[in-house]
């Protein structure tokens, strides 16, 4: 039988170490790695919200906590680090450092024993994606502020950090990056879809090493913060990528490997299922890229007027319609379509969960295209005013890097739609090609498989179409 | 006590960040400033039996004797055009004699500006009083809230009409017409009765002369100082256009020009309102 490959060009199986190259695999067993990368992130989101608190009415676009975390930072993550570096920006995050730093009683190095803190067990309930579903979903009724109110932004994130915080002193390791942290919710839903991935390298050597130190930690670092099993785990959507499991390794048998994107949207395992919790996030992210795209980048006013709260009517509209396409009537639309599936498919004893779960993956190209899409009608437009808040970070008529008077000079913003569309294209390809497959995982039979493919082929154009329409017009 | 500890710890934490926010909110529309209140100038308008005839001069001697109350002036800065400097203070004094009422104001000047031409304008000095019952008195612009009478003394026109010296051959047709006298039908030409111009504004851009002029003034120049005298009946002619000056309190505010600076128009200093105490 021949190896599967992704459009018929790249075979599914093939890895390339990273690690195997001796500078990056010192620089991942060392301890100030990544730890100067969160240290730099610190300084840099101390003057994210110290800009944010002084910068009171100023214009967004003139302030540096606004213009860094939600036209730098986001275009970053949903341009570069996610699609191609998995969770890199949870390895770099500084949000839960202080609580890191309270649980080990030290700032570097490593504490043996028990942790400081409560260290309590998360709820079993409460372990899944809930909590950052809604969260997230929340988060977003007051983007309307966030971009416009650097005092907005500053409650976000202060509050962010506040919570890493105290969840830090209650409940054991980084329950709180896996469990609440809005940002960590969307990021391990498209690091399915990366380009790379941290796994063991050899499952031999990891069975005959019985003491499971990535696990349990030893004197050169900690057992896996997000409390995973590093020597089994398959899927990125749940690595932090902290690199604590490659110091603590003593048969270097953790690697860093590129590798086609999307392949752990094919896995499909006992202890790491496809879950509807997970799936509902597909459907948040669509929904509310779909809305801020409308809102944001759409020509109509009154949607903005909505958003913005000028009146408390038309805001409750928004967080209602809002709330109800994402939550509500887009999975509605995608359930009807598994039923679709289900009935085209000829095979009455697939459950219909297990249908409208699985399918559902198949938005994690389709919404990570959507997003980047999204970013380049962030970065080309506003990208310049960068060059102005980096050198004049706190209004107070500084010119550190003499950018302070760079003209707002928007970017190729002729050929955005184009691009935006271009991109859309791709990652519906990429859907497509991971949907079909999935396709032939539900159903037991190819021709049972093909027929029910046909309905969400139908729904994932649509979907495209729709975006296309939105892009180019 | 370990339990203790975390619970005291987040309970600072969360109130740190609470305080945080909550000035964060108070200042989220600009950091608050305190600013003192200056206390409003008064002029006291005493009765003085007194009778200061202008034609023979400004009763100088007499208004020496008088205390003076100093009043701050700033750029008029509520409509453009601004002014390129500003004149630091005017220095008033008042009194009544049951028949008329005076007002002395005088303010440094280090150049004497009577004439007028194409870029050269006349020093002047104007004190504005609300009408009306209801005065509201959060702008000083005039007649911006409300009606306001005004009294403006300019140097050029004083010298015209003391001692008819005019100004209409140095000046350019869009100042004063220069072949006035020889029309029909004169239009642009003001014949002045006086060297105050008595005026009336209900808004921005609205300032008008009246029919019926009822101020005189005289003004003089010595040594860097302007001196300038107006003089009205005490009792006004129409309540409806003329300032009322019954006992008690009455707002008031003043205006100075300095023409060597440019000043014309909205280019002048001001100052605040400032209370009159009639007696």
């Amino acid at each position: 039988m021949g190896k599967d490959k992704l459009f018929g060009l790249i075979d599914l199986d093939w890895r390339f170490e990273l690690t195997k190259f001796k500078l990056i695999r010192v620089l991942f067993k060392s301890r100030w790695f990544p730890l100067l990368l969160i240290l730099f992130n610190l300084f840099i989101f101390v003057v994210i919200l110290l800009s944010a608190f002084l910068g009171g009415y100023s214009a967004g676009n003139y302030n540096f906590g606004i213009m860094l975390v939600w036209i730098l930072w986001w275009v970053l993550l949903m341009l570069v680090l996610v699609p191609v570096f998995s969770r890199t920006w949870c390895m770099m995050c500084p949000f839960p450092i202080f609580g890191d730093w309270f649980q080990r009683r030290r700032l570097f190095g490593v504490t043996q024993g028990k942790l400081a803190g409560l260290n309590l067990k998360w709820p079993k309930f409460l372990k899944n994606m809930w909590i950052m579903n809604i969260g997230f979903l929340i988060t977003t009724f007051f983007s309307g502020f966030f971009t416009v109110r650097p005092l907005a932004t500053f409650i976000l994130l202060g509050g962010i950090i506040l919570l890493a915080f105290v969840l830090g002193l209650i409940f054991e390791k980084r329950s709180f990056c896996l469990y609440v942290c809005p940002v960590s919710g969307f990021q391990g839903l498209y690091s399915q879809f990366a380009a790379s991935e941290i796994r063991r390298k050899d499952p031999e050597i990891c069975r005959k090493h019985t003491l499971k130190t990535c696990y349990l930690g030893n004197e050169k670092g900690y057992g896996c913060p997000w409390l995973l099993l590093p020597f089994s785990f398959e899927k990125n959507t749940y690595c932090g990528m902290c690199l604590e499991c490659f110091k603590t390794c003593p048969h270097d048998n953790m690697g860093f490997f590129l590798r086609p994107p999307g392949v752990d949207i094919l896995q499909d395992t006992k202890r790491e299922p496809r879950r509807i919790d997970e799936a509902y996030k597909a459907f948040i992210m669509l929904g509310i890229a779909l809305m801020f795209y409308s809102v944001f980048q759409g020509p109509w006013g009154v949607l903005k007027d909505m958003v913005r709260a000028t009146t408390m009517k038309g805001y409750l509209t928004y967080i209602s319609a809002h709330a109800l396409f994402s939550l509500v009537i887009l999975p509605g639309i995608f359930l009807l379509f598994s039923w679709l599936s289900r009935i085209f498919s000829g095979n009455k004893d697939v459950p219909l969960k297990k249908i409208f779960v699985s399918f559902s993956y198949t938005l994690i190209p389709l919404g990570l295209g959507v997003w980047i899409g999204f970013s380049f009608g962030i970065i080309l437009p506003n990208g310049s005013y960068i060059l102005h808040i980096i050198s004049d970070p706190f209004a107070w008529g500084w010119n550190v890097l003499g950018t302070a008077n760079f003209p707002w000079t928007p970017v190729f913003t002729g050929l955005l739609g184009y691009l935006q569309g271009a991109t859309l294209i791709v990652f519906y390809l990429f859907s497509l090609a991971l949907g079909f497959r999935i396709s032939k995982q539900i159903y037991p039979e190819k021709s049972q498989a093909q027929r029910g493919w046909i309905p969400i082929l139908v729904f994932l154009t649509l979907i495209t179409l729709i975006f296309l329409w939105l892009f180019i017009g | 006590m370990k339990k203790i500890f975390i619970i005291s710890l987040i309970v600072i934490a969360v109130l740190s960040f609470s305080l945080l926010v909550y000035k964060g909110v108070k200042q989220a529309r600009g950091i608050p400033t305190v600013v003192k209140e200056k206390k409003m100038p008064i002029v006291e308008v005493p009765f003085v039996n007194n009778h200061i005839d202008l034609s023979s001069g400004i009763g100088r001697q007499f208004w020496d004797m008088r205390p003076a109350t100093k009043i701050e002036l700033i750029y008029q800065l509520m409509v453009i055009p601004w002014p390129k400097a500003s004149v630091p203070y005017v220095k008033v004094k008042s009194f009544h004699n049951k028949e008329d009422i005076y007002f002395y104001l005088e303010w440094p000047d280090d150049t004497q500006d009577s004439g007028a031409d194409i870029k050269n304008f006349s020093d002047a000095g104007a004190v504005m009083f609300p009408l009306g019952k209801k005065v509201v008195t959060q702008s000083l612009m005039m007649g911006f809230l409300g009606k306001a009478n005004i009294w403006h003394w300019k140097a050029n026109q004083d010298r015209e009409y003391w001692l008819g010296k005019s100004t209409e051959a140095k000046v350019y047709v869009d100042f004063y017409y220069p072949f006035e006298e020889q029309e029909l039908f004169a239009v642009s030409k003001e014949k002045f009765d006086s060297a105050v111009n008595d005026l009336v504004a209900i808004r921005v851009g609205t300032i008008t002369r009246k029919p019926i002029q009822n101020i005189k003034g005289r003004g003089t120049y010595n040594k860097g100082i302007w001196r300038v005298v107006f003089k009205r009946t005490l009792k006004a002619e129409d309540a409806e256009v003329d300032a009322e000056f019954a006992f008690g309190k009455k707002l008031c505010a003043f205006a100075i020009w300095n023409g060597s600076k440019g000043d014309r128009g909205g280019r002048k200093s001001i100052s605040n309102w400032v209370d009159l105490r009639i007696r």
